[in-house]
């Protein structure tokens, strides 16, 4: 396929790459320079660019996809990592820009694909520690995935999957272990721990603040793939913190809220059919950011 | 379709471009194509070819059609040949179509206007590698060379040897041409645009240069990191050392999954864990280069003509 026979949609996310490496770039040269607060400010800028760009990129109209950008900074998560009360918006970044490349990843499967799943798998590394998690438990699945006419050669295709993630984590590791240089110290807005709270809750916020990855894939008329791989990523945030809560970490309700947040947003991204279901997708926007609010007050109503 | 034979009494050694010259004349189609005798194109190469060049723009003069081979899976430097040729044909050349720039033409396979080669004159009957320069040409004479989505297959050599003789003659080939192209830099920038004129400055100067430097880059590092030899850095010391480390690392890195991700569009992805390796082929390609060098000053038309025919694999495995 030339560049000209790509339909619009897929020249506009085709540009995601270059997004990412204008982060990746930032990340790099400008963030030593930087008062924390311009960092933080550039974070959620870039944040919202993507969602706004992922939606639009989708197919939803205009106006519904302000309403979507919006409403996904108005998600208590979002919200509070992005003035920087609790959690990180990192993690929100490096949650939204790897489902939306898992996705992108599952419906085409091309190697412009390929290149930018590695590379949001690599950038997630140096945001948040959880990019590491995702690499490990989304790659399988993402590969195992059929694909009609795809000559069946998973290894290789794991390989190349892998291989910028596993080159990120040896220079993280070479950085951190024998240079101790350790690139997360740019980042100005280290996680804030929010309310710790019993297990329990922080499962019940997983669940409740998910009504867009519910829809995603319990609903027939918006469930592709694409959207699953999307869903998985939020899953695999809330298990993992719900895990790492068991076993005595500092994880809080704040890191699931991010991060079914940030899935819940790429997995809205990858409906298809998007413009027809554009008012359903700001509603399902609407109700996680009511419920996330509540969830958040509801440890200490609880307690 | 009546076929006819023609026999270049060039001689064997002497560079293809002569040949081609010497039956130029006699062609009486609108459309010329250049095959090797071994070639397996797509059934149906000649058809697209002439509905490309049918339905495009009139500045285009030539179709390169991309290149890769039957025997790829017949030993590790046939694998590694073909990691090598799919990144070449499968995104490189594809990527200057789309920059509009100087495309350097691979030895078979090109489609071409009749009365366009004629107005150019044909191919340089001096160049080893006639295809590399005609591209060139043809963008300086106001020309395209673009690319066709249509494969041919070939016989990748398939013993260090051969592939050494071979490999040298085409990295002579791209010092001719751009030691012929460089000998009015100012005229090859008139011609080309920026563009064109950096494009070639990367992709034949590149070519060729950093095959010669590679090697010696991996003797400083190994000299400065293992022997504590620093004299090479200069008065810059540690900044240099360090900048040129990450330089080495992370340049070594983009292309050996550049190499692995070339096979990705044919869906040959058994042989992208080979892309790990590629670091030892362009070792070789670097002795080529040195190769090279050598003859180009001793012997700078000869022709080292590859051995076809060995392979065990049949043409139909494509």
């Amino acid at each position: 396929m030339t560049l000209a026979e790509f339909s619009p949609l897929q020249r506009a996310q085709s540009t995601l790459p270059f997004l990412i490496a204008a982060l990746a770039l930032a990340l790099a040269v400008l963030l030593p320079l930087l008062p924390s607060s311009v960092v933080l400010a550039g974070a959620d800028t870039l944040f919202a660019a993507l969602i706004f760009h992922g939606a639009l990129a989708a197919g939803y109209p205009l106006l519904h996809t302000l309403a979507i950008t919006v409403l996904s900074f108005a998600q208590a998560g979002i919200f509070q990592s992005a003035a920087d009360k609790a959690g990180s918006v990192w993690l929100g970044l490096a949650v939204y820009c790897v489902a939306s490349a898992a996705a992108n990843f599952v419906r085409y499967r091309d190697a412009r694909r390929v290149m930018v799943l590695g590379a949001a798998l690599s950038l997630a590394q140096l945001l948040d520690p959880m990019g590491a998690l995702l690499a490990v438990f989304l790659l399988p699945v993402c590969v195992g995935l059929p694909r009609a006419g795809e000559a069946a050669n998973k290894a290789g295709l794991l390989a190349l999957l892998l291989f910028m993630p596993v080159v990120t984590a040896i220079v993280l590791a070479y950085a951190r272990g024998v240079l101790g240089f350790n690139p997360m110290q740019f980042l100005g807005a280290a996680h804030r721990l929010g309310e710790q709270v019993p297990l329990y809750l922080l499962l019940l916020a997983g669940f409740a603040s998910a009504p867009v990855l519910w829809l995603t894939m319990f609903v027939r008329v918006v469930r592709r793939a694409d959207g699953l791989i999307a869903v998985y990523s939020g899953l695999i945030v809330m298990v993992a913190t719900a895990l790492a809560s068991l076993l005595g970490a500092d994880r809080d309700v704040a890191s699931v809220l991010i991060g079914v947040g940030a899935a819940s947003a790429a997995g809205l991204c990858a409906w298809p059919r998007a413009a027809r279901h554009a008012d359903l997708a700001v509603a399902a926007m609407a109700l996680a950011a009511v419920v996330s609010w509540l969830l958040v007050n509801l440890p200490s109503a609880v307690t | 379709m009546g076929a006819e034979s023609l026999r270049s009494s060039t001689g064997k050694k002497a560079p293809l471009g002569k040949a081609c010259n010497y039956a130029l004349p006699f062609a009486r189609g609108e459309f010329i194509v250049i095959f090797d005798a071994e070639d397996r194109p797509e059934p149906d190469q000649l058809r697209k070819a002439v509905a490309r060049f049918r339905s495009g723009p009139k500045d285009v003069g030539c179709l390169q059609a991309r290149l890769n081979f039957y025997n790829r899976n017949e030993n590790w430097l046939t694998r590694l040949f073909a990691l090598d040729y799919a990144l070449w044909f499968d995104f490189l050349l594809p990527g200057l179509d789309v920059l509009r720039v100087p495309m350097p033409l691979g030895g078979t396979s090109n489609h071409f206007r009749t009365d366009v080669l004629r107005k150019i004159h044909g191919w340089d009957s001096f160049n080893v590698t006639e295809d590399a320069d005609l591209g060139i040409r043809l963008a300086r004479l106001g020309h395209r060379a673009t690319t066709l989505d249509s494969t041919t297959f070939e016989e990748a050599t398939n013993r260090t040897g051969d592939w050494l003789k071979q490999r040298s003659r085409w990295l002579k080939g791209y010092m001719q041409t751009w030691l012929v192209h460089m000998r009015d830099p100012l005229a090859l920038w008139r011609h080309a645009g920026t563009r064109g004129f950096f494009a070639f400055q990367l992709f034949i100067g590149g070519t060729f240069v950093s095959s010669l430097a590679n090697p010696l880059m991996w003797l400083m590092f190994i000299a400065s990191h293992a022997l504590g030899i620093t004299i090479f850095l200069g008065p810059f010391g540690e900044a240099l050392a360090r900048a040129s480390l990450f330089s080495l690392i992370a340049g070594n890195v983009l292309f050996v999954y550049l190499a692995m991700l070339g096979p990705y569009r044919r869906g040959w992805l058994q042989l992208a864990p080979y892309g790990l390796i590629a670091p030892l082929y362009w070792l070789l390609i670097s002795v080529a280069a040195y190769r090279a060098v050598w003859q180009l000053v001793r012997r700078p038309f000869h022709w080292d003509k590859t051995r076809h025919g060995v392979s065990h694999f049949k043409a139909t495995a494509a």
